[in-house]
């Protein structure tokens, strides 16, 4: 369909896609190593604190998995609205687990 | 664009032989595929409810005993969610008209959109081999509560791993959709001049790929219950039964919106072309199918209120349930309004419109009455509950299927089929749709507990009344069938654009050409329903 080619474009596309240097990449990745032997470290020595080497270990697993979203998975530089649609995806994901938490919370 | 000029070779004629078909990655030829597997499973569950009406016609055993009754409303059940209702209207005329309506040459991923036909396949053979392999279909259901769907004999892993398969092709076509409506739009179609059809495709795509792995988890843990007796649903092993009915219908609530929304969609499309008129409130519809895509992740607490849910989530769920009224009710007042002053032209795609209005109304009002939770629980597990959901699914959903089958029917086939016949089935249809259902309404409040074989005396009446509406009804589809078989040969050739209507899909010859169009696609400015632009039509 000679005409129509340009049809299969996301109207604003960013025209040049953004390139990351490897030493960024790898950067990245030492960040995530030093977080999970914090990780370690925080469950390791915080024996006699449980619920708090738990929260601790919830907040650096989500501080990861929001790095990796960001910079390995190029959500930082895509369009905004990826990003809105993780969100409601997180969102829907919380109102399932919280939901069904408070009828066996209420029970 | 002149009729004569460009007569190119339409997509029926650019290859032929079954391979051409079933091995297809156009879209057209796909939802196609679709339509004859969704239309057979259709016409065997039909079946099924047809026997399961006779069943009731007397108190007592019929012409079935408990068990296979049992059995006979399972497979019903299983076969028109899973196999009709869920994929009719998105896998269907989503795929048949999506790149057209947005003036594109295919769905951003052919291959895995003819993947996702094979899954539904696969599935659908699953679901009819559970007749012939192990102890029978199973009787559980198409819920497939916990934990008897565990404890029974019946051959439950087989269906489970049916819906399981089916899951997946519901995925694999909504995240199709997704890519394709987000990257694929014709060049300077922007957003809100889509037509309402994608809208509501588009929302309905994000329940598919964000509610159906729920369903595929649970459907696991079913089988990992039954095969290694893991204990997370059954009481004497320390399980929580009322824990499968939050995960089931976690997804399943979305799934009715799966259902009916793209139905939504239909009726949006058919609405402005026969009132001649621009959609009233064009954003305002657009937004409440998000609106109700969303909402509708907030609600499946009602389908447990005598369960043994806690007080305060009932109240909760209870509440929220009422919230789906609203963008539900903006897209019912913004239809009625578009329809007013309308130069209306009664044709069948109309007719159906209006009783999916009306018996969506009537659906969606008894939804309140059960949603809210005092009346429920009078009123959960009665015929009551029967009668609103078929109001909603088969006088919303199915309706609105068969009136976009006549609508698009030229488009699709080339061919227009015969008003007065299709008219006549129209009627027999309705009169035969509201005389079986209406009655169980009134039986559900009279206190007929629904899933049973057998039942008072007092019921008697009604019940005879409701088996008879299912011979009305029966024989309108059957006459509409024979209508629809019989234009495809003796039809007239259906012109470009046989009702005046404004869409880009209207621009294409019937039946489109391989590619989907000519010449690139001219979007009209603004509102995508705009009629005067189209008076030279």
């Amino acid at each position: 369909m000679a005409d129509n080619t340009n049809s299969r474009h996301l109207p604003g596309d960013p025209k040049e896609h953004h390139i990351v240097p490897y030493k960024f990449h790898i950067g990245i990745w030492v960040g995530l190593i030093i977080l999970t032997i914090m990780t370690v470290l925080v469950s390791v020595m915080g024996i006699s604190l449980v619920a708090f080497s738990v929260i601790t270990a919830m907040i650096i697993a989500s501080a990861k998995a929001v790095v990796v979203a960001n910079y390995f998975m190029h959500l930082k530089y895509e369009n905004k609205l990826i990003t809105w649609l993780m969100g409601v995806t997180l969102l829907l994901f919380v109102v399932f687990i919280s939901f069904t938490a408070f009828d066996y919370i209420t029970r | 664009m002149a009729e004569a000029l460009s007569q190119p070779v339409s997509f029926y004629q650019a290859k032929t032989g079954l391979f051409s078909w079933i091995f297809s990655t156009d879209h057209k030829r796909i939802g196609l595929l679709y339509f004859y597997a969704i239309i057979s499973f259709f016409l065997v569950a039909m079946s099924l409810g047809f026997l399961m009406r006779l069943e009731l016609i007397a108190p007592g055993e019929t012409i079935m005993d408990a068990k296979t009754y049992n059995q006979v409303f399972t497979l019903h059940g299983v076969i028109m969610i899973f196999l009709f209702l869920i994929p009719s209207v998105p896998a269907f005329f989503g795929n048949f008209l999506l790149p057209l309506m947005i003036g594109t040459d295919d769905v951003a991923f052919p291959k895995l959109n003819l993947f996702s036909w094979w899954l539904y396949v696969l599935g659908g053979i699953f679901a009819l081999l559970t007749l012939v392999v192990g102890n029978g279909p199973a009787d559980t259901g198409w819920t497939f509560y916990a934990p008897y769907s565990v404890k029974t004999g019946t051959n439950v892993t087989m269906a489970v791993l049916a819906a399981f398969i089916l899951g997946f092709s519901s995925i694999l076509t909504g995240l199709n959709f997704i890519v394709t409506i987000h990257r694929l739009r014709a060049p300077k179609m922007k957003w809100f001049q889509m037509p309402l059809f994608a809208w509501a495709l588009y929302a309905t795509a994000w329940i598919q790929l964000l509610a159906t792995p729920v369903i595929g988890i649970t459907l696991l843990m079913i089988i990992a219950e039954r095969v290694f007796g893991v204990g997370l649903f059954d009481p004497a092993l320390g399980g929580d039964p009322i824990l499968y009915q939050h995960l089931f219908w976690i997804y399943s609530h979305p799934a009715v919106y799966i259902m009916v929304l793209p139905a939504m969609g239909l009726i949006s499309e058919m609405i402005p072309t026969f009132a001649k008129r621009t959609i009233f409130g064009y954003k305002a519809i657009a937004y409440s199918s998000l609106a109700i895509a969303f909402i509708g992740y907030f609600v499946w607490g009602h389908h447990m209120f005598t369960s043994g849910m806690s007080g305060p989530a009932r109240v909760i769920f209870s509440v929220l349930t009422f919230l789906v009224a609203v963008p539900s009710a903006i897209k019912v007042f913004n239809w009625v309004a578009t329809l007013y002053k309308g130069s209306i032209n009664v044709k069948t795609p109309l007719l159906f419109s209006l009783a999916f209005i009306f018996q969506f109304l009537l659906g969606g009002l008894t939804g309140l009455v059960i949603g809210a939770l005092a009346t429920d629980i009078h009123l959960h597990d009665t015929y009551f509950v029967v009668g609103h959901f078929h109001y909603v699914m088969f006088g919303g959903a199915g309706f609105a299927f068969f009136g976009a089958l006549h609508y698009w029917y030229g488009k699709i086939w080339g061919k227009m089929y015969n008003e007065s016949t299709a008219q006549i089935a129209f009627w027999l249809m309705f009169i035969g749709f509201n005389v079986l259902y209406f009655p169980m309404l009134v039986l559900g409040i009279m206190g007929m507990p629904r899933r049973y074989y057998d039942y008072l005396e007092d019921f008697t009446t009604l019940n005879v009344v409701s088996t008879v509406g299912s011979w009305i009804l029966i024989s309108g589809i059957i006459l509409m069938i024979y209508n629809l078989i019989v234009s495809r040969k003796k039809g007239e050739a259906a012109p470009r654009n046989p009702w005046g209507s404004t869409t880009l899909e209207w621009q294409t010859p019937s039946p489109p050409p391989l590619h989907n169009f000519d010449a690139t696609p001219v979007v009209p400015e603004g509102n995508p329903y705009d009629h005067k632009q189209n008076k030279s039509e």
